[in-house]
């Protein structure tokens, strides 16, 4: 770890403001990420998890400036993108991609998939001619499995699986360094997953890839991850090794986030104590004082009530933000 | 060529329940099918499923294996270009395939429920809840309008919806996702029905809330000595909410039987690329998964013999040629010519 990350997020947050729905208050803001800091080392795997509207997606975005953050900085490769104009920012566009959860919805369905996987290859002058493109296009659809045959046919005519391959064959283009993967199986059957999940991996062993693995299925991010951060209400609250997490997990919500895992072994099963957290995600307009967790955490104290717990390393590279903990 | 249904051999179909138990449901042989512009879809295609009095069953598979469109033959909601052409399904001593519109009525909601993946499109959104759920009680149950609104307050506050009464008066587009489930199992138990089907109940929820409604299901469901057919596509919610499972593949059954027995020692390659396929705790960071390898067939055309040939790594000629009817196995049955020694999956 002596070695600089290539990716550095300090206190990053992002508010979005709602419309204005009385004349005479101020409007409400969604506290949607709320001063989140971590650091992705070069070919390695950092995953995000957390519930729905926990920030995760927000964040990713944030970071590649596809929304510009509230505040706070993303140091990539040295260079704070926060600060540069949409101008400048063009330079580091194609060191950093993305693929989305629904590759049907990011994909243009008037465009073959053979001209969708060269289009970045045009835009951002890596390919000088259409034939040299069309070249690297069928490369591409080759090393994610596609077969390069299909060029020419549209997004309507694959399955999800062969969907979220042009997705990646999209994203590799450019020859990115780092990519934020968001929700990348989720909407796949578990068979197809499998086959993706061994692509990505080994995607990143052959081009040292770095990569945001944003995702709710905790089985998933265990098995991709090299670390693992824990997102609630906006903020971080556990940040370690994987392996580290899921065996000693410090945070009560982490705890009771990994106890409902459904483990496919069903000895395990029945020996997890699953903790119910009662009660659902407070909003993100007004989250609790204190601890944002406190009202659905089992141990909460008066003090959770009113202190705001910092992010501290409790072991080393260990990080958890709770009193208690 | 179509199965000659009556040649088969009769294998006693308890797939690994207690022998003591009496079958509340019993579906022979049904097929299912659609038509299309591309030609007959066949998305039931001979399955045989016996359901035990009390027990949790999943029925597990991915998209298209024909795991939902089993419960809407059940329910007799099949969309419009479906029907189910053959075989018959006995619930308390009636094929519900012979039964009248009228007669369904009577059974759906009253003797059999079903709990939908998304409970926004499966309730009415101009109607407030507490009317929903009331509104079967007056239909099934005959119960008076008062009595049928206290009856459905105190639904609402044994499914753990806080504050019942400010809630009645509710509709579904104010609640959060896990709370619009919760409504949708008070209707589904409003009338104590004796079989729940539930067809991916917490899919579209979050991990913690996904929890919160397997265990209130479970837990209703044996308070009222209900039988369930749990239908999902996620073996974790099998190992942790079932008795028994049935893996399905292209329309039929491949593998079934008790739930530890299938997923610890699962004979079908199908069953066990299922599996495999799923991060385990015990799977280091970084291991390849193991996948299966291509797609479920066309269903318009289906391959002969195995359905499972063209994706399988042990098929050879006789798996191509012949189809494997469910054999036992052990306390299972699986339909497999190649049944293999036990494998560990999670290793």
């Amino acid at each position: 770890m002596e070695e600089q990350p290539l990716l550095s997020v300090r206190d990053l947050v992002k508010h979005f403001r709602m419309p204005r729905r009385n004349l005479l208050r101020p409007p409400d803001v969604v506290r949607a990420v709320d001063g989140v800091s971590f650091d992705i080392w070069r070919g390695k795997t950092l995953g995000l998890v957390g519930e729905s509207g926990c920030g995760k997606t927000t964040t990713g975005r944030t970071i590649l400036q596809l929304m510009r953050a509230t505040s706070g900085s993303v140091q990539f490769g040295g260079t704070d993108l926060c600060q540069l104009s949409d101008k400048e920012l063009r330079r580091f566009r194609n060191g950093m991609q993305i693929i989305f959860q629904d590759p049907y919805a990011s994909l243009d369905p008037r465009m073959t998939i053979g001209k969708a996987i060269a289009e970045p290859l045009m835009i951002h002058s890596i390919c000088e001619t259409r034939a040299e493109a069309m070249d690297r296009v069928q490369q591409l659809m080759e090393r994610v499995g596609l077969n390069p045959y299909f060029n020419n046919r549209y997004p309507h005519e694959f399955s999800g699986g062969q969907r979220q391959r042009i997705g990646i064959a999209r994203a590799l283009a450019v020859d990115p360094d780092f990519v934020v993967l968001d929700e990348p199986v989720s909407s796949l059957d578990v068979s197809i997953q499998a086959q993706i999940l061994n692509l990505l991996q080994d995607l990143q062993d052959e081009l040292e890839l770095t990569y945001l693995f944003i995702a709710h299925d905790l089985r998933v991010v265990r098995h991709i991850s090299d670390r693992i951060a824990v997102m609630y209400l906006g903020l971080i609250v556990e940040l370690a090794q994987g392996v580290e997490i899921y065996d000693a997990p410090l945070h009560p919500y982490t705890q009771a986030l990994l106890s409902a895992v459904p483990w496919t072994d069903p000895r395990l099963a029945r020996k997890h104590q699953r903790i119910i957290l009662e009660g659902e995600v407070s909003s993100a307009v007004n989250p609790p004082s204190g601890c944002r967790f406190h009202p659905r955490c089992p141990i909460a104290e008066d003090r959770c009530q009113v202190e705001s717990p910092e992010l501290r390393e409790v072991q080393p590279g260990h990080w958890v933000a709770c009193h208690l903990a | 060529m179509a199965t000659d249904t009556s040649s088969q051999p009769e294998i006693p179909l308890t797939g690994g329940a207690a022998p003591d138990r009496k079958p509340l449901l019993r579906i022979h042989e049904l097929h299912t099918q659609f038509e299309t512009k591309q030609g007959t879809v066949r998305a039931v295609d001979g399955l045989s499923l016996d359901l035990y009095e009390g027990e949790v069953l999943g029925l597990v598979g991915e998209s298209g294996c024909g795991k939902t469109m089993t419960a809407l033959s059940i329910m007799g909601l099949l969309p419009g270009n479906g029907q189910a052409v053959a075989g018959e399904i006995n619930f308390e001593g009636k094929n519900l395939l012979q039964c009248s519109g009228e007669e369904m009525k009577k059974i759906r909601g009253a003797r059999i429920a079903m709990v939908f993946q998304e409970p926004m499109t499966a309730l009415t959104p101009t109607m407030t809840i507490g009317r929903q759920i009331s509104e079967a009680m007056e239909i099934h149950l005959a119960l008076g309008r008062e009595e049928a609104r206290e009856r459905a307050l105190e639904l609402l506050d044994h499914v753990g919806i806080p504050s019942p009464r400010a809630r009645f008066d509710n509709y579904i587009h104010q609640f959060s996702g896990g709370m619009r489930q919760r409504v949708m199992i008070a209707i589904a138990f409003s009338c104590q029905p004796r079989l729940l089907l539930a067809d991916e109940p917490t899919t579209a929820l979050d991990v913690t809330v996904q929890a919160q409604i397997l265990d209130l299901i479970k837990h209703l469901a044996q308070e009222a000595g209900m039988t369930a057919l749990f239908i999902t596509h996620d073996m974790g919610i099998v190992a942790g909410s079932c008795d028994r499972v049935a893996v399905m593949y292209a329309g039929r059954m491949v593998e079934i039987g008790p739930v530890d027995d299938v997923l610890l020692n699962p004979r079908h390659p199908y069953t066990q690329g299922l599996l495999g396929s799923v991060p385990s705790l015990e799977s280091k960071p970084g291991d390849r998964l193991y996948s299966i390898s291509g797609l479920p067939p066309d269903l318009v055309s289906l391959p002969t013999g195995c359905k499972f040939w063209l994706r399988c790594p042990l098929a050879d000629d006789r798996c191509r040629e012949d189809e494997p009817e469910l054999e036992q196995y052990g306390q299972s049955q699986a339909a497999c010519w190649k049944v293999m020694p036990p494998r560990d999956v999670a290793a």
